[in-house]
């Protein structure tokens, strides 16, 4: 598409300077269950994201419709948004780095050659792999595609593009046991069709159900806890604003006035790796155009920085750390930095715990202004150094710092789309019977 | 008309040739705007346009579902053909498109195109001025005006034709509340299926003093202490606890594939005999309310649960035609990008009796939960989730100090026959469900109940 008419016409009503991301998102989605193909979905659309700078103030604009003649009135939205603004920050839209780290790996040409056929097949193999085995009463297998690409194209010159594509494949089951209903999920997301494993799926998703058969609650009390690596990232996950130098400018974080103190224990290390390759979330730059960078936000327990888009790295005095999304500021693969030991190791050292393998409600039951969360959570019970019984229907409760400062081991485990390994928290409240 | 009668019939009658017997061509063009308010200044204010259409076809209980935002001719009956070749049976009859029949059911006043930013603005600037002064410990506040106007149009091969306005207004205000150690926050977050006029309704002061109200009560209270105890949940947004421990498990998504806890249990006692609820999408401009189901239909009210007894599940036509039951006119979806499903819209608990005095009477030691946040559930196993946003210890009888970080976990087939008070004053609550097909507004609500037991989470001693 060219979008020269727009910027001569933004330019000719007084926009200073103007940026579009023009960007397209295509899915396709297999579903399996009842051992047969139930639906088949795709999906496409594109975006035209504007925003320019006018008196000062930044306006902005989304929309699904933006042919030549639409152009007119995204103008006219841009400059309305920018006139209703009060806030004095000072914004920009940024002339590009020197130049953008390369990553290839966001986008495999070979996965959108794979035949529809090919794809389908797959997804019912793995779903009769799961059926076949005892007490399973239902098996479901579901394949997603995504083709995406994003222009950011501004009136300083500048005119980057990246591409990227995935897939994610996922078995789910329920298994009924002695009158007990439980479920089982795993999924594996990559661009390579060929690392798809239906036994590893299969396998795992099985196994999942079928050791939490008899879940029960535990005693209400404190417990050394053991989160795996999809716990662990969705915690960390869910308080990533608390790092964001605006939450802080805005009085929104707890880690206000925390730069060079103890947030956590020794072990803790907090990195944002954008370069991640096995994350389909890793990216050049962002919506800003800056080049995004690998950097330690809390190493050896101690907080190093915040994370800043450009109008909230000129408030700091500090320069954009490349996390400049939407209208705000956020991570793109943020996570613990992985330890030494196994996490068969940490078990085996632990003679009463829980390992938490499951949670629910991070949408809700988490509270990242106050840093509390309490979160529903199932696993099993950690005796001796063994892995046991299966626990259901408990919660786990404290505040991400109080989290952070407990932590006493981190493994050296990363799991497929999770970026985080597990953590061993030395206490924590749980609340069960 | 977005997309004219005459290609939509086209579309169909494309789409029709190769043998399924289902056609729905969902067509939208939507608009929504919001403007915020955060210490003091306006720091956004934009809006943002989809416009596209989804295509369904199905044969029995298969389908094939595309959405495009590419609205032409060319593009629309490209889409009709790629989806057709799913399908080698012989061509099903095709019903030409009748009349067009337009919602009317709810009236709108000020749509959000008549709205202008500085009216938005000035709503905010009267929550957030009413948060701040409510006391020195509110540190900080902010205020969010939402509104979207989504027009759509459904045509299907059995001749059906509608067409649906739906308009949202909703305000969110939030304060946090700082003694400089701790800082605690207290939300509101009030809307309705209509224009401007909300604010005839809610009064943007009172909303945001309410909400630094809480956030000054959690500031003060405790860490909610952990177990199995009785509880009182308020009513209002409350019902979430309905919502979760039995809604989504009652949506054909999760019964029609036989992995919700309340499969097969139709006629059969699921609750206990005082417990009546429905899900009522006709509720005059309420949020979870709509002319049309996204596959057409006229919006009903369903009565689910009638004296502890499963009366109905909540069905669309494609759902349906698995569980061979007819559709409840239940089909909703966030947009056309993706495929519509059953759903709640407006789903409440039936008042009682009982007074909180009485609900109170034999609570030793309990907690009442006075406002309540959002949750989610697993319906195959019926473990759910919320957090308590404003709670309270009940001691001996009475409402005694506040705590705070509390969640509730429960399984929704015992909690359900666990509820064993019912209050009088049915209040509902606003807010956005997330499943299967999207995002999408719902009412939740109750008026106060009693559960026997539930397992309280806290970090408190």
């Amino acid at each position: 598409m060219n979008f020269n008419k727009l910027f001569s016409l933004a330019l000719e009503k007084g926009i200073t300077d103007f940026q579009v991301i023009y960007s397209g998102e295509g899915n396709t989605s297999i579903t399996v269950y009842d051992s047969k193909l139930q639906s088949f979905e795709t999906s496409y659309s594109e975006t035209l994201a504007a925003k320019g700078i006018y008196n000062g103030k930044m306006g902005t604009y989304i929309t699904e419709v933006f042919s030549t003649k639409d152009f007119p009135s995204i103008v006219d939205h841009v400059i309305e948004s920018a006139k209703t603004i009060t806030s004095k920050d000072e914004v920009f839209i940024y002339e590009g780095d020197a130049k953008y780290k390369k990553l290839p790996f966001l986008y495999n040409k070979f996965l959108g050659e794979i035949k529809v056929e090919d794809k389908i097949k797959m997804a019912l193999n793995l779903a009769s792999m799961m059926s076949k085995r005892d007490n399973v009463t239902y098996a479901e297998a579901d394949y997603n595609e995504s083709n995406d690409f994003r222009y950011i194209i501004n009136s300083k010159g500048l005119k980057l593009k990246v591409q990227n594509n995935g897939a994610s494949l996922s078995a789910s089951c329920v298994v009924l046991k002695d009158g007990d209903t439980r479920t089982g999920y795993e999924t594996y997301v990559s661009n390579d069709f060929s690392k798809f494993d239906l036994e590893y799926l299969a396998n795992t998703a099985y196994s999942n159900a079928l050791s939490s058969v008899g879940a029960k609650p535990v005693k209400s009390k404190n417990y050394m806890i053991l989160l795996n690596e999809s716990v662990t990232s969705t915690i960390l996950e869910s308080f990533e604003s608390i790092f964001s130098s605006e939450a802080v400018y805005k009085n929104l974080s707890v880690l206000k006035g925390k730069i060079g103190e103890v947030i956590g224990s020794k072990k803790v290390t907090l990195v944002d790796d954008p370069f991640l390759k096995t994350s389909l979330s890793s990216m050049p730059f962002d919506n800003e155009g800056v080049g995004t960078q690998y950097k330690e936000i809390v190493k050896n327990g101690v907080l190093q920085e915040y994370i800043y888009n450009l109008k909230m790295a000129k408030i700091f005095n500090k320069k954009s750390t490349g996390n400049g999304f939407g209208s705000g500021i956020s991570f793109i693969n943020f996570h613990f930095k992985p330890g030494r030991k196994t996490k068969e190791e940490i078990i085996s050292k632990i003679k009463n715990g829980l390992y938490i393998t499951d949670v629910q409600g991070s949408s809700s039951s988490i509270d990242s202004i106050s840093g509390s969360f309490s979160l529903q959570s199932s696993g099993y019970v950690i005796k001796d150094g063994k892995v046991s019984d299966p626990v259901a229907l408990i919660t786990i409760s404290s505040d991400i710092i109080n989290l952070l400062k407990n932590v006493s081991e981190v493994s050296n485990t990363l799991k497929n789309g999770d970026d985080s390994p597990a953590i061993l928290i030395k206490k924590m409240s749980v609340g069960g019977m | 008309m977005i997309v004219s009668k005459k290609l939509m019939q086209e579309v169909i009658n494309l789409s029709a040739k190769t043998g399924c017997d289902y056609v729905e061509l969902f067509v939208e063009d939507t608009e929504e705007n919001w403007l915020s308010v955060m210490g003091g200044e306006v720091d956004r204010a934009s809006s943002s346009r989809i416009r596209g259409a989804s295509l369904r076809l199905a044969l029995g209980d298969f389908y094939v579902f595309g959405s495009t935002d590419k609205i032409d001719r060319a593009s629309l009956l490209k889409l009709a053909f790629d989806l057709s070749q799913s399908f080698h049976d012989s061509p099903k009859p095709v019903t030409s498109l009748g009349a067009l029949k337009k919602g009317k059911h709810h009236h709108i006043d000020i749509y959000p195109e008549d709205v202008t930013y500085e009216m938005r603005k000035d709503i905010c600037l009267r929550s957030y001025n009413a948060s701040k002064s409510y006391s020195s410990e509110i540190v900080q506040a902010f205020s969010r005006y939402n509104d979207s106007h989504q027009s759509v149009v459904i045509g299907k091969m059995d001749g059906r034709f509608v067409s649906d306005e739906r308009i949202y207004t909703r305000l969110f205000c939030g304060a946090i509340a700082s003694d400089g150690k701790s800082q605690e926050t207290g939300f509101t977050g009030p809307g309705r299926m209509m224009g401007y006029e909300l604010f005839k309704l809610i009064s943007p002061e009172k909303e945001g003093e309410e909400a630094a109200r809480m956030a000054s009560v959690n500031l003060h209270a405790a860490p909610c202490p952990s177990g199995v105890m009785p509880v009182i949940i308020n009513n209002g947004f409350g019902g979430v606890i309905f919502h979760e421990s039995c809604g989504h498990a009652l949506e054909a998504t999760s019964v029609g594939r036989g992995v919700s806890i309340f499969t097969n249990k139709l006629g059969k006692q699921i609750a206990n005999s005082c417990l009546s609820a429905v899900d009522d999408g006709t509720i005059e401009n309420a949020w979870g309310s709509e002319n049309f189901d996204d596959e057409g239909y006229p919006q009903i009210k369903r009565e689910l649960i009638k004296n502890g007894i499963l009366t109905s599940y909540m069905i669309d036509e494609i759902g349906g035609r698995k569980m061979k039951i007819n559709s409840t006119h239940s089909s909703r979806t966030e947009s056309y990008k993706i495929c519509p499903t059953s759903r709640m819209s407006n789903t409440y608990i039936v008042p009682g009796k009982a007074t909180l005095d009485e609900m109170l009477k034999g609570i030793k030691y309990g907690l009442y939960a006075k406002s309540l946040g959002g949750g989610s559930v697993v319906p195959a196993t019926g473990d759910f989730n919320f957090a308590v946003t404003e709670g309270y210890m009940i001691r001996n009888g009475k409402i005694a100090e506040a705590v705070k970080g509390a969640s509730l976990v429960g399984n929704g087939a015992e909690i359900l026959m666990n509820i064993d008070m019912i209050g009088k004053e049915l209040d509902l609550g606003q807010g956005m469900c997330g499943s299967v097909s999207g995002s999408i507004p719902v009412n939740v609500g109750q008026p106060p109940i009693r559960i026997q037991k539930i397992t309280v989470g806290g970090k408190g001693a």
